[in-house]
C-alpha cells in the first residue's frame, strides 16, 4: 500500500514541533518539499450544516445540462461557486423520507435529520431531545471507508471534523447506535493524524520533546512508534482480560474499544514500513504550484473551539487539514460539520451579527441573532449567512481543484464533494433539499449540470451513488424500501 | 468549575417549540420513558447487529415513564412504586451499568493522579460532548473511535508534563517514583515493580492483578530497551495504565471472582464501592482513606458506607458530584438554555463577565451548602440566601464582596431557594428575556417527574404582544386550542417566576403592568396546586410527596446511571422514609441511604457474564 512517509520532511517536522511551531504563520507553504500528493485516488468530502441550504427569498440555481444553460441562485449567494460551474452538479432536491416515515418521529423535521442524513435509515429516538437520537445504521462515510480498508487501504476510515459542535446531534455512525464523533479541534486533528504519522529519524529523541535518547545512542530507527506500539500492546492485553469478565453487552463495548485501539496500531504500523514508489497502481506524483498539498496547516494560535467567533478560523483549518490528509492519502473520506443540529447560539460576528436579546417572533431558540433565529426569518440576514456557508463549500472545492498532478488532473477531478443541509430553508422543510456536488469522482458523475429532481427523491439514492462512485458498490443504502441509486447523477 | 457546564444542553425543546419544526403529538418532549429497543441495523454491509438501546438495556426499564405518546400529555409518572409510609418492599438490586468515565471524572482523575491542570476533555478545547441517557444523565457506556484517539493523545501529553514536573522536583499528583534513579538493572526492576504496585492501585482503583503486573513489567523492560530513560519508562507505564479499560471504565475487576448469593445478587466488592462512592460524590478517584477502607474490607456493611459518606460530604470535593447531579437534574431535559458563560452586557448590562463567570460557583456553593447544612429539600427550594461575587450581588440588590464570593442573606419576601436564583432563572431563559416555558418545563418534567407528549405540528410560535407583558404573550400562545392541552400543564409553574426577569433580577412590574405570578396547575399525579408566586409554589413543592418521590427517583437515576427498575423499589422506599423522618425532607439522608442500600451495594449478574 501507499506509504505516507514522503509527506513531510524532517525539517518541517522539527519546525512544527520545536520552537518553530508557535512562529509559523497559519498555512505556511513550503513548496520545496513537494513529493507528497498521491494522485489517481477517489476521495469523498462531505460538508453538512443546518438551517437551510437557502432562504425562501433567494432562489436556487436554474436547471440545465451544461454550464452555459443554467445560472446560479439569485442575490449572488452562490457567487463563490461561480468559478467551478463546470465542476458542479447541483440537485434540487432530495427528500429526507426517513424523518417522515420512521416510527415515533411524529412531525419531526429539519433539525432532527442529522442522524439519518448520511445513513438513510430510520433511527432510534432516545430521551427527550434531538441530542440523544441514535443513528439506525452505518453512515455513508463509514461504509465507504470501511470497505476501502477491507480492500487493503491502510488509512483512516474517515476523517470526521466539526467546527463549533457544541451539541450532540450526530451525522456519522459506524453501526446502528454507535456514534462517530466529529473532532471539533484542528489542533487535535493535527496531533492525532499528522504529527503522530510523521517519520522521525532521531530515535527516541524526536517528537516527545524532552525525551532523552537513553542508551540507544540516537539510532536511526523509529522508536517513537515502537514505544507507542508497546504501550498499546499492553492496553490491548488489558482490554482482552477485561472483555473476558464482563457481560455480553459490555463485552460489545469493550470490543469496540479494542477495534479503536487496533486502528491506532495500524496507523503506527503504516508509518514504520519503508516507503515504496507505488501503491496498487497509484503513483506518487509531484505537485505543481499547490498551496496546500505539501504543507500542513499549523494550528498555532488557534482560537478556542467552543466560541462562535472561532468558527471561520476553525473551519478553514479543518478544511485545510482534510485537504492535506487527502493529498497525503491519510484518508479518502472526510465529513465536516459546521455547528450542530440547531446552531441556535452560533453568532456570526464576522458577518456583523452581535448577540442580542430574544427575538420577539420566536423567543425559544437561542440568541435572537443566532444562526437559528436568523434562519427563521429567511430574510436578507439569512442570505448573508447562506452566502458565507456557500463560500466555505467553495473554499474546499477550490482547494481540491488547486492541487494537480503531473498530468494537470486536479484532485477535484478524482474526488466528489457533497454540500448537504438538514433542511431546505430556515423553516425546516425536509423535502426538495438542495445539494451541491462538485467533482466527477474520476468520471463517475457528469458535472456541469444543475438538475431538477422529481418530488419525493429520497436521499438514499444519493448515498448509493456515492458508494458506487467510490468503488464500494451497493444496491441500496439505509432503508431498502427507498430504492436504489440516483442514476441521473451519472448523466 | 469549568466553563460550559451549565450550557451543555441540547437542541431540542427549543427546536420543538418553534413554529414549523414543532413535532407531532407522538414526539418526544420530555418523555421520561426509556425506549429499550435495539436499533434496526439497516444499511448495507450487513452491519445490523448493533443494538442501540440505552445503556446496558436494563431489565425493566421500559416500564419507567412511558408517557409522551399523547397530544394532551396526560402527565404520567414513573411506574416504579415508592412506598412513602408503611412497610417498604423488600430490597433488591438491578443490573450494574459498566460505565465509561464521564469527561468530568476523567479530567478530575488526571488532575488527582498526575497533577494535570488542563482539563483535556472539558477544558478550553472541549471534546465533543457525550449525550445524556434516556433519563437525562450523562452516563456513557461505550466509546467512539475519536475518544480512544483522544485518550491516546492525552496520555502522551499529560504524562510528559507530569514527568517534567517530577524532573524539576515538583509534585505531579500521585506520580511518585519510589526510588532514586537506580544504577543497576535489578534495582530498576525492583523500583518499577514497586511503582506498578503503588500507582496501579491508584489508577485502577483496586490492587494490580498478577497478570497485569507481569505485562506492565514487560512493558517497562521493552521501552527501556528501546531507548527511554528510567523515568520515561515509568512514564510509559502510566501512559498504558491511563488508556486501560481498568482506568477508563467503572467495573473495578477482582481481586476475587464475583460470587452470586442465594438471593441471586452479586455483592459489589469493597473496591467497587470505594470507586463508586468517589465517582458519585466527588467525580474522581478514591482517596487514600477510601482505598485503605477497601483494602481492610471496611466497606462491606451499610454502616461502614455511611461513615465514608459522612466524611466525604464534608470534603470540598463533594461539590463536584453535588453540582453535577443538580445541574443535570434541573437542566437536562433537552432545553436549549443559554450559555451562561457568555456575558449579556448588551441587552442586560447587569449580566457582566463577572456574573457569567460566577453563576456556576453560586449554583455549586448553594447546593453544597444545603447538603452540609440541614440537608433538606425545603432548604434547597426555599432558603433565602445565596453566594455572590460583587456583580452577582448587583442582580440580587445586595452588597457583594469586593473580591471573591460570600454568602449573603436575601430578602425572604423576594427570594427563596434554587428556583429564584440566577442559575435557574438565567439558564432557562432566552438570552435576557425570561422564558416561562423553560422554567415551567423544568419544574413539571424534572422536579415533578412528569412526562408530556410533544406538541402537535401546528402550534404557532409565541408572538410577543406589543407593549404586553411576558405572561400576556405566553398566555395567548398557551391558550390557543392546539397548545392548551400541554401548555396548561407546564406554563403555570413557569408563570410563578414572573417576578424574575431573564437574568434573574427581581421585578414587580413587567411592561409597566403589575406582575401576575399567581396560578393553578394539575400535577403529573393529578393533584391541583394553586399558588400566589414562586415563593409559595417552592414551599408547596418542598412539602409535596410528588416532588419528594421525584427527587428520590432522580438521585437513583444519577447514582445508578440508568432508569430505575422495580428492583430498586425497596431501596427507594426506604430512602424516602428515612428522608421523610426529618422535617423538611432530608435529601442528604435520602442520598446517603441510597448509597448504603442494597440497590447500590449489590447487583444482578450481567447477561452473559462468566460466573
Amino acid at each position: 500500500m501507499m506509504k505516507r512517509d514522503l509527506r513531510f520532511s524532517r525539517r518541517r517536522l522539527l519546525k512544527s514541533i520545536g520552537a518553530g511551531a508557535a512562529l509559523l504563520p497559519l498555512l505556511r507553504a513550503d513548496k520545496t518539499d513537494a513529493a507528497c500528493y498521491v494522485s489517481g485516488i477517489k476521495r469523498c468530502y462531505i460538508l453538512a450544516w443546518t438551517n437551510g441550504m437557502l432562504s425562501s427569498i433567494n432562489n436556487w440555481a436554474t436547471t440545465g445540462n451544461d454550464p452555459t444553460s443554467w445560472s446560479l441562485g439569485s442575490m449572488n449567494f452562490q457567487d463563490s461557486l461561480k468559478p467551478y460551474m463546470s465542476d458542479l452538479l447541483l440537485l434540487k432536491g432530495i427528500d429526507y423520507k426517513f424523518i417522515k416515515d420512521m416510527p415515533g418521529s411524529g412531525e419531526r423535521t429539519g433539525h432532527a435529520c442529522f442522524p439519518g442524513m448520511l445513513t438513510g435509515a430510520f433511527y432510534q429516538l432516545l430521551s427527550s431531545g434531538t441530542s440523544s437520537d441514535l443513528g439506525g445504521g452505518i453512515s455513508v462515510d463509514q461504509y465507504i471507508g470501511t470497505q476501502l480498508q477491507k480492500g487493503g487501504y491502510k488509512g483512516l476510515v474517515s476523517l470526521n471534523q466539526g467546527s463549533y459542535v457544541v451539541s450532540t446531534g450526530h451525522l456519522s455512525w459506524s453501526a446502528a447506535g454507535q456514534v462517530v464523533q466529529p473532532n471539533p479541534d484542528p489542533n487535535s486533528v493535527f496531533n492525532l493524524y499528522f504529527k503522530g504519522s510523521l517519520p522521525t529519524t532521531t530515535g527516541a529523541g524526536g517528537a516527545g520533546g524532552g525525551r532523552g535518547a537513553g542508551g540507544a545512542g540516537g539510532a536511526p530507527v523509529n522508536n517513537t512508534s515502537a514505544i507507542q506500539k508497546s504501550i498499546l500492546d499492553y492496553v490491548i492485553g488489558d482490554l482482552n482480560r477485561f472483555s473476558n469478565v464482563v457481560g455480553t453487552e459490555d463485552k460489545h463495548s469493550i470490543d469496540q474499544h479494542l477495534t479503536s485501539i487496533r486502528a491506532i496500531e495500524t496507523r503506527l504500523q503504516s508509518i514504520t514500513t519503508p516507503p515504496t514508489a507505488t501503491d496498487g497502481g497509484a503513483p506518487v506524483s509531484t505537485v505543481t504550484g499547490t498551496p496546500a498539498a505539501c504543507s500542513f496547516p499549523s494550528t498555532a494560535g488557534e482560537p478556542k473551539t467552543n466560541l462562535s467567533a472561532s468558527v471561520p478560523v476553525i473551519t478553514k483549518l479543518q478544511m485545510d487539514l482534510a485537504v492535506a490528509a487527502f493529498a497525503a492519502d491519510l484518508t479518502r473520506v472526510a465529513v465536516m460539520q459546521i455547528s450542530d443540529q440547531g446552531a441556535a447560539n452560533l453568532i456570526m460576528n464576522w458577518l456583523g451579527f452581535t448577540s442580542g436579546g430574544a427575538l420577539a417572533s420566536d423567543p425559544n431558540t437561542g440568541d435572537a441573532n443566532g444562526f437559528h433565529a436568523i434562519a427563521h426569518e429567511n430574510t436578507m440576514r439569512k442570505v448573508t449567512c447562506d452566502t458565507w456557508m456557500q463560500s466555505q463549500l467553495a473554499y474546499v472545492i477550490g482547494q481540491l481543484k488547486s492541487i494537480t498532478d503531473g498530468t494537470g488532473k486536479s484532485m477535484l477531478d478524482s474526488s466528489v464533494v457533497v454540500g448537504m443541509n438538514s433542511m431546505r430553508t430556515g423553516t425546516h422543510e425536509t423535502t426538495g433539499v438542495p445539494v451541491v456536488m462538485a467533482g466527477s469522482c474520476g468520471g463517475y458523475f457528469k458535472t456541469g449540470r444543475s438538475l431538477g429532481l422529481p418530488a419525493g427523491t429520497p436521499n438514499n439514492g444519493l448515498l448509493v451513488a456515492l458508494c458506487n462512485a467510490m468503488g464500494t458498490p451497493v444496491s441500496t443504502f439505509g432503508e431498502t424500501s427507498y430504492g436504489g441509486e440516483l442514476t441521473v447523477l451519472k448523466g | 468549575m469549568k466553563a460550559q457546564e451549565l450550557c451543555r444542553s441540547s437542541f431540542a425543546i427549543a427546536a420543538l417549540l418553534s413554529a414549523g419544526l414543532v413535532a407531532g403529538c407522538t414526539g418526544r418532549i420530555g418523555s421520561q420513558g426509556a425506549t429499550g429497543a435495539g436499533g434496526s441495523g439497516v444499511g448495507p454491509g450487513g452491519s445490523g447487529s448493533a443494538g442501540a438501546g440505552p445503556a446496558s438495556g436494563t431489565a425493566g426499564s421500559a416500564t419507567v415513564g412511558g408517557g409522551g405518546a399523547t397530544a394532551t400529555g396526560s402527565g404520567g409518572t414513573s411506574a416504579i412504586t415508592i412506598v412513602t409510609s408503611g412497610t417498604p418492599p423488600a430490597e433488591s438490586a438491578g443490573p450494574l451499568v459498566m460505565r465509561r468515565l464521564t469527561y468530568r471524572e476523567y479530567d478530575h482523575m488526571l488532575a488527582d493522579l498526575l497533577g494535570d491542570a488542563t482539563a483535556p476533555a472539558e477544558g478550553g478545547n472541549a471534546w465533543s460532548p457525550d449525550a445524556p441517557n434516556a433519563v437525562g444523565y450523562v452516563a456513557p457506556a461505550s466509546v467512539a473511535d475519536l475518544q480512544v484517539d483522544l485518550y491516546n493523545q492525552t496520555a502522551d501529553t499529560v504524562v510528559e508534563t507530569a514527568l517534567q514536573a517530577v524532573a524539576a522536583g515538583k509534585t505531579a499528583g500521585k506520580l511518585t517514583i519510589p526510588c532514586k534513579v537506580p544504577t543497576t538493572s535489578a534495582a530498576e526492576t525492583t523500583c518499577a515493580t514497586q511503582f506498578i504496585t503503588s500507582f496501579g492501585l491508584e489508577a485502577y482503583r483496586r490492587p494490580i492483578a498478577a497478570a497485569e503486573q507481569t505485562d506492565l513489567l514487560a512493558l517497562f523492560t521493552k521501552v527501556r530497551g528501546l531507548g527511554l530513560s528510567f523515568n520515561e519508562s515509568i512514564g510509559a507505564l502510566v501512559k498504558g495504565m491511563i488508556q486501560s479499560p481498568n482506568f477508563l471504565y467503572h467495573w473495578e475487576i477482582g481481586p476475587t471472582a464475583p460470587v452470586v448469593g442465594s438471593d441471586g445478587l452479586v455483592p459489589l466488592t469493597s473496591w467497587q464501592l470505594a470507586s463508586r462512592l468517589a465517582s458519585t460524590l466527588w467525580e474522581t478517584t478514591p482517596d487514600d482513606t477510601l482505598l485503605q477502607a477497601a483494602q481492610a474490607g471496611q466497606l462491606t456493611t451499610a454502616a461502614q458506607v455511611a461513615t465514608q459518606v459522612t466524611r466525604m460530604l464534608a470534603d470540598a470535593r463533594a461539590s463536584n458530584g453535588l453540582f453535577n447531579f443538580h445541574e443535570q437534574w434541573l437542566f437536562n431535559f433537552g432545553s436549549q438554555g443559554r450559555d451562561l458563560t457568555q456575558p449579556l452586557t448588551k441587552t442586560s448590562p447587569m449580566f457582566t463577565a463577572a456574573v457569567a463567570q460566577g453563576v456556576q460557583t453560586e449554583f455549586s456553593d448553594f447546593v453544597s451548602s444545603v447538603y452540609t447544612g440541614d440537608g433538606t429539600l425545603q432548604a434547597l427550594f426555599t432558603a433565602p440566601y445565596t453566594f455572590v461575587n460583587h456583580d452577582l450581588g448587583v442582580i440580587y440588590g445586595v452588597t457583594g464582596p469586593a473580591t471573591g464570593f460570600a454568602k449573603v442573606a436575601l430578602d425572604p419576601t423576594k427570594r427563596g431557594g434554587i428556583f429564584t436564583q440566577t442559575a435557574f432563572l438565567a439558564t432557562l431563559a432566552s438570552d435576557g428575556a425570561d422564558n416561562p416555558i423553560y422554567r415551567g418545563l423544568s419544574i413539571y418534567l424534572k422536579v415533578l417527574c412528569g412526562t408530556i407528549g410533544s406538541p402537535p405540528a401546528n402550534v404557532p410560535a409565541v408572538t410577543f404582544i406589543a407593549n404586553g407583558t411576558t405572561r400576556q404573550s405566553y398566555e395567548a400562545h398557551g391558550m390557543s386550542a392546539c397548545a392548551a392541552g400541554c401548555h396548561n400543564l407546564f406554563d403555570p409553574p413557569g408563570f410563578s417566576l414572573e417576578n424574575y426577569d431573564g437574568i434573574g433580577a427581581y421585578r414587580t412590574t413587567d411592561a409597566n403592568v403589575a406582575v401576575d405570578a399567581t396560578g393553578t396547575f394539575v400535577t403529573p399525579a393529578n393533584a391541583t396546586i394553586t399558588f400566589q408566586n414562586a415563593l409559595d409554589l417552592s414551599k408547596q413543592l418542598a412539602g409535596s410527596a410528588e416532588a419528594q418521590t421525584c427527587v428520590d427517583r432522580q438521585w437513583t437515576r444519577y447514582i445508578l446511571g440508568r432508569p430505575e427498575t422495580t428492583a430498586e423499589s425497596g431501596s427507594m422506599s426506604i430512602a424516602f422514609q428515612k428522608a421523610a423522618a426529618t422535617t423538611g425532607f432530608s435529601i442528604r439522608d435520602l442520598m446517603a441511604t441510597l448509597v448504603q442500600s442494597k440497590a447500590f451495594r449489590y447487583r444482578q449478574p450481567s447477561a452473559g457474564e462468566p460466573l
